[in-house]
């Protein structure tokens, strides 16, 4: 894994503007960053801050999983039968185009404010993006690929394993990427709104004591998750996956 | 394969359309078992069509498609390799009788001995088709298919093929259907041609060529000569 010093460069830049802004405007609405972090560290310690993290987290993987496996599977009927495109697609412009927010106050109004409407609000949010990309890996699938697979037998697991889904695979990449950015940021609306733990509730406590340095605390620490995820599982898996290139 | 000759292929294809156009009419061919039969005709002349509908790709035909037991081999036009897949595995995807031995074997008969680890577009397109024959002959293909499969490389390269062609069938006989729009690349490989003649493609003529053991002392003695 190489890093990249400009990378390096211009995020040290954006810490060094933050801190010349927190001294210039001196003011408890505006932390500098030595301060933030303290408030990371020290949140880390009273546990508080792993487990409303780790709420969010687990949230995020619900609905994540939820979302891709529903969307993965509507996007793939779409792309290979017209039929199914034919009917789903009105069906798909409207849920791409409905903001998340009606659907987690519907989910909440319809459902309860429980766990269950709170995930289904965030995967609903989702599927509609994850469909609409593995339709179009769908749509360019390899007939010739298909027919090798039919003349030597290979049967349907086997091509779908070793035939089909390598195909899909930068989709199914790129659906995972957007849908991570998505769904973080779904998950804390969900939260704010109607859940009594994770980073959500969190950020909407320390808003109404107007304690920025909690809400930048927890912001952080998020961010750093979401890059942990990147570098450490998202790239690895791409850089096997797609080593034959 | 035994060889009593209810074993070969029989093909018959009345009636091919697409949409309201007849693309085949009355086809009829048979090929005895280890027989080398080559469909020759312009481009686009439905020789393709015809081959689906020998491979079982295309069902919607009338007519018939008899062929012997066992397992069929093809090779395509462009070699059709999984690219994600090493050499070796899309070797063994087809499931090869003999498994991972015999997928060594094969490679090693067509001269890429120690390349099964390779991924397919690390190779050159020569050695591509080298392993989308030795894909076909490593299910021990009671019926083999081959679309055109040397076409669009340079004449040694294709020649060199197809002696690598020759020597795989003297060592592991089958029956083939071999199409191609080139007359010298089917007298030089067939034991019998049909000409197939088109909109809608039918058998205009056949010529059967010279036993395979003369060409194979022939093309014996143009080895030791080259």
């Amino acid at each position: 894994m190489s890093v990249d010093l400009r990378r390096v460069g211009s995020l040290m830049l954006l810490l060094m503007l933050w801190q010349a802004v927190a001294i210039t405007a001196d003011s408890p609405l505006l932390p500098d960053p030595v301060a933030v972090v303290a408030r990371m560290v020290a949140d880390s310690v009273t546990g508080e801050l792993p487990y409303h993290l780790g709420a969010t987290l687990a949230r995020v993987a619900a609905s994540f999983v939820l979302a891709f496996a529903i969307g993965a599977a509507i996007g793939v009927m779409m792309g290979r039968y017209r039929a199914i495109d034919r009917v789903f697609d009105g069906w798909l412009i409207f849920f791409l185009n409905l903001p998340a927010l009606v659907t987690i106050i519907l989910a909440y109004v319809w459902l309860g404010l429980g766990e269950v409407a709170a995930i289904a609000a965030v995967a609903i949010n989702k599927i509609p993006n994850v469909a609409a990309t593995l339709r179009e890996g769908a749509r360019t699938l390899d007939g010739d690929l298909a027919a090798v697979a039919k003349v030597y037998g290979m049967g349907r697991w086997r091509t779908l394993r070793h035939v089909v889904a390598p195909q899909l695979v930068p989709f199914a990449l790129a659906a995972v990427r957007t849908g991570l950015a998505l769904i973080w940021k779904i998950v804390l609306v969900v939260e704010l709104l109607g859940r009594s733990n994770g980073v959500g509730f969190q950020i909407h406590m320390h808003f109404q004591m107007f304690d920025v340095t909690g809400l930048l605390a927890y912001a952080l620490a998020f961010i750093l998750v979401v890059q942990a995820i990147e570098l450490f599982i998202l790239g690895p898996v791409e850089a096997r996956l797609v080593q034959w290139r | 394969m035994s060889s009593g000759a209810e074993d070969g292929l029989a093909v018959t294809v009345r009636d091919k359309r697409f949409g309201a156009r007849q693309v085949i009419a009355d086809l009829t061919f048979r090929a005895a078992p280890g027989e080398f039969v080559a469909l020759v005709g312009p481009s686009g002349c439905g020789k393709s069509t015809l081959l689906n509908i020998l491979a079982g790709l295309d069902p919607a035909f009338e007519g018939s498609v008899q062929a012997p037991p066992g397992r069929l081999g093809m090779v395509f036009q462009a070699p059709r390799l999984l690219p994600w897949r090493s050499v070796a595995d899309n070797l063994l995807l087809v499931d090869p009788p003999g498994g991972a031995a015999a997928v060594e074997d094969i490679l090693a008969a067509v001269g890429l001995a120690g390349r099964g680890a390779s991924w397919p577009n690390h190779l050159s397109l020569g050695m591509q088709r080298r392993v989308a024959v030795a894909r076909a002959f490593a299910v021990n293909p009671a019926v083999l298919l081959m679309d055109e499969p040397f076409v669009s490389l340079d004449a040694d390269l294709a020649g060199s093929l197809r002696d690598l062609l020759r020597a795989l069938l003297a060592q592991r006989p089958t029956t083939v259907v071999f199409v191609t729009h080139d007359v010298a690349e089917a007298r030089d490989l067939a034991d019998r041609i049909l000409y197939l003649a088109p909109s809608p493609t039918r058998v205009e003529r056949e010529e059967v060529i010279m036993n395979r053991s003369i060409k194979e002392k022939q093309a014996a003695a143009r080895t030791r000569s080259g």
